[in-house]
Formats: C-alpha cells, structure tokens, sequence
C-alpha cells in the first residue's frame, strides 16, 4: 500500500471506466455529462486517492446522465399522449393533464419541447410520417400556448335515420339474425408465441 | 517479521463466500461454472503469481460478472415472446453489449451507450402497437356486444328493448367512424393500409383483445379464434366500404365465423396451465421463481445490476 501499487491500479480502474463515461457522453452529445468526466478524471491524475474519498462518485454521474434519458422518456410520452387523443379527440382534459406531467420531464439539452422537437435526433424517437410529425408538434405546441385542445362530439346523430330504418325494419333481419345466433359460441383459445421471430403464432383449444 | 505468503487458495477465500451466495440458484449455472473454473485452477497452483497470470490469460475475473449475465438474459429472454420487439428489445441488447465486453470499463461504455439506445428505441418499437390498438378496440365495439353482436342477438330472440337496441346501433355507427378515422391516422402516419397490419404477425394480433398469460408474453388467451378474421371481415365488407347498418346485419347470413364470447376464470386458469406445460422446458420456466424482482446482480462488491 505504502508504494502506492495498489492505490495506482484501483485508480487506473477508476479513470478506465469514467472515461468510458466520457467517451460515451461525447458520442451521445451529452455536454455536460462529458464534462463532468473531464473533471473526475483531472482530478484522478492529481488525487488518486479520490475515487476512495468521493463516494458518491458514481451517484453523482448517474444524476448528471438521468436527465438526459428523462427528457428521452418524456418526448416519447407526448406522442404517445398525443397518439391516444388523435385517435377519438373525445377527451381533451385528460389529454392536456397528461401532456402536462411528460412536459415537466423534458430537461436536456433544452426544456422547450419545439426546440427539442425541432433536433433531428429527437424527431428519430417517433415512428411516423414527417406529416404526422408536424400534426404532433403544433398540437403539443397549440397545448403548451393555450391549455386548449380540440375535441371531437361523437354522435351517431348523423346516421339517425338508418338507426331508426333498423329499427322499424327489425323483423325482416330476424333470418340474418336468427341464422347467426344459430351458430356455436366458439370457445376461447390459447395463442402460443413462435419460437423465434420468424415464426407464426399457434392456437390451441383450452379445453 | 516474516512476510506473509499469499497461497492462491487463501485469495480465492472472498470469491467462495461470493460463490456460496449463489450456489443454490441455478439460474446462475453460467456464473457459477466460472467461479467453479476459478478454485480449480486455485487447487492447481501453489505459486499465486502463476496462478493470477492464468487467471488473467483466461480474463475468468470479468468472466465472473459476464457469464452470469449472459445466463440471466438467455433464460429471461426464453421466456419472452420473440415477436415482441418493444418487449426484448432491451434484454437482446444488453446481451450482445456483455457478449461484447472484455472488461468492467469497456462493459461500462457499452451499458452508457445502451441505455440512452434503449431508451430511444424501446419506445419507438411500441409505438405502432399503440395505433393497431386503438383501432382493434373500436373494431371489437363495432362488431362486439355492445355493437352489431349485440343487435342480432336482440332480434333472433326477440327481447329487443328499444333503448338497448337503439344504443348498440349508436355505438357500431360511432365505431365505425371512429374505426375509419383511426386506419386513415394509421395510414397518414405510418403508411400502413388495414392489409399491411393483417400482413404483420406480431401486430394482426394486437387487433385483438387477449391477454398473456405465462411468462414474460409467452402465451395470450382469447376468445373465438375466428376473432381476427371476424374483425377483418367487418372491416373490409362493412367498414371500409361504409356498409349502411341493414345492409351490414343482413350479410351476417352467409357467414359462418361462430359466435364468440370472453373466456372466464376458470378457462383463464386452465390456459395457464397449458401454457405452462407446452414450455416446461424453456429454461425461464424452470427457474422463473429465482427471476423474480426487476434487477440481479451480478459480479462482486459493486458490480453490475441486470434489469429484467
């Protein structure tokens, strides 16, 4: 311990695997993470005492990275909101308050969703047409501006007259129908997953 | 003072305590082997530096974390469903990133890059599966129960209420449009036609209401296995081309489909069973009780935590 052999090669370890880090960081653009690397490392060289003094070392390093991967979860959030309330528009309330929440995630490198959204490796987290992509970002955006969403009245209004057409002729469906309630009520089944990604389900009766 | 003399056997005293902490766990087989490895090649050397020199020819110190990672995962991923990306996305990549890594160092590096991949790509995996689900529920309103099932069933026995009958007739006019809107969004968004989805093994199955029912999405129970082409014979004759509702109850003559209804407890329970018994022999099945928790880890003092 005294010549300083084993302290040397724990620190090496240490500086092995902060710049691991670093290098890690830099490649994802991660500024301040590389950063924070650069100082551990500097500090090291002049210390190698240091990864046994400063404990929380590599705490500290995994909260200097969780913004960066919640502002990743919270992007995707969004659309995923925004998926859900594109598909019938009926519920725009629970829409705006779940928008809300993913909003407060987004951190790095800029907590302005349009900024974010306008970063080309941010616009390759969503799965979907350039198109479809715009119709995302400006309703977060109208959300974000107004605390307003649209909303979509369903009602089979529209179609009154065939549902009351059905109704008044419901006795000339009654072989349509009957023929149907005739049949046997399948059973549910069981749907086995393949054994590997190119297979094909299989189903199988339960009893 | 005479100096102490390291024998292999005395610094391979901590890996045994470690070894011992995991020696009834066979679903640490692959890390245990190496540990087993390591006190064989202990009991072969009396000199330490002879022995730490083969040890790290064999690189056996990293291979304590690497092997038992890779074992984890292999049986964790045995117990998945292969044609669920969103699902094994991560457990395939962390296994090639240990596959992969040589070192603690170069395994850190990997797992930095993989967890800012994974959390980019994981969800991106998903997201079409949110569409086809959206669409598979207004399919089942309009064709299910509550929609044109629930009409016929009302007429051919003839206790037809006139305010049930009137609200499953809204309800399969309200899906069916909604069901329209929802395979445009499809379309405009992912570029995929109704076709498409059915062409899809993985995501035809997410037009289905059905739920898993062993191990990690091993197997789903469902109702009618005609359900999938109940659903896509609605969409394409009724749907799509905007069938008016007589016409769309009148061409229920000719099909032959079976009625369907939701399985229960006990069929629920005994699919479970079956499952169970078809994949006895996947390896995540015979150790699924030592996989429970979300993380174990792996290596010794700090090392490294799987996520399951």
């Amino acid at each position: 311990m005294q010549n300083g052999l084993y302290t040397g090669g724990a620190a090496a370890m240490a500086m092995d695997r902060v710049y691991a880090n670093k290098q890690a960081a830099e490649e994802m653009g991660w500024t301040d993470v590389a950063a924070f690397c650069e100082d551990i490392i500097q500090k090291i060289k002049v210390e190698p005492y240091y990864t046994f003094t400063h404990y929380n070392l590599w705490t500290d390093l995994q909260a200097k990275k969780d913004p960066w991967l919640k502002t990743i979860e919270g992007f995707h959030r969004l659309f995923v909101d925004f998926m859900e309330y594109d598909d019938t528009r009926s519920d725009p309330e629970r829409a705006l308050s779940k928008m809300a929440e993913d909003l407060k995630m987004l951190s790095k490198p800029s907590s302005d969703f349009a900024t974010l959204a306008a970063i080309p490796s941010f616009r390759a987290l969503i799965d979907c047409s350039d198109a479809y992509y715009k119709e995302f970002t400006e309703t977060v955006c109208k959300a974000v501006a107004t605390g307003r969403l649209d909303t979509i009245q369903w009602s089979a209004a529209s179609c009154q007259d065939q549902i009351e057409q059905l109704w008044d002729k419901r006795n000339t469906l009654l072989e349509a129908c009957r023929h149907w309630y005739s049949q046997e009520v399948r059973p549910p089944c069981l749907r086995l997953s393949p054994e590997n990604a190119d297979g094909h389900y299989k189903l199988i009766a339960i009893e | 003072m005479d100096p102490v003399i390291i024998t292999p056997q005395k610094w391979l005293e901590p890996f045994r305590t470690a070894y011992d902490t995991i020696k009834n766990l066979p679903v640490r087989e692959r890390g245990l082997a190496v540990y087993r490895k390591l006190f064989e090649m202990g009991e072969k050397h009396s000199d330490i530096t002879e022995f730490l020199v083969e040890v790290e020819q064999e690189n056996l110190l990293w291979k304590l974390c690497s092997e038992d990672a890779l074992g984890i995962l292999d049986i964790s991923l045995s117990g998945t469903d292969p044609l669920d990306k969103g699902l094994t996305y991560s457990m395939r990549r962390n296994r090639e990133a240990w596959d992969a890594s040589v070192c603690e160092a170069d395994a850190h590096y990997l797992q930095d890059l993989l967890s800012a991949d994974i959390a980019k790509t994981t969800p991106r995996l998903l997201q079409p599966e949110h569409y086809v689900l959206c669409l598979g529920a207004h399919l089942m309103v309009y064709r299910g129960p509550k929609g044109k099932e629930g009409i016929m069933e009302m007429i051919a026995t003839g206790n037809c209420p006139q305010p049930a009958f009137m609200s499953c007739a809204s309800n399969m006019v309200v899906a069916k449009i909604q069901a329209r809107r929802t395979i445009a969004i499809i379309n405009r968004a992912l570029g995929l036609s109704f076709d498409d989805i059915l062409a899809d093994e993985f995501l035809r199955c997410k037009l289905i209401a059905s739920s898993n029912v062993c191990g990690l999405s091993k197997a789903y129970v469902q109702s009618n296995p005609n359900l999938l082409d109940i659903l896509a014979d609605a969409f394409r004759h009724e749907i799509d081309p905007d069938l008016s509702l007589m016409d769309a109850i009148q061409r229920e003559s000719s099909l032959t489909f079976g009625r369907w209804r939701m399985p229960d407890d006990r069929e629920v329970e005994k699919a479970k069973a079956i499952a169970r018994s078809t994949f006895q022999d996947l390896p995540y099945f015979q150790y699924e009780d030592q996989l429970q928790g979300s993380k174990i880890h792996v290596g010794m003092g700090e090392g490294f935590d799987i996520n399951l």
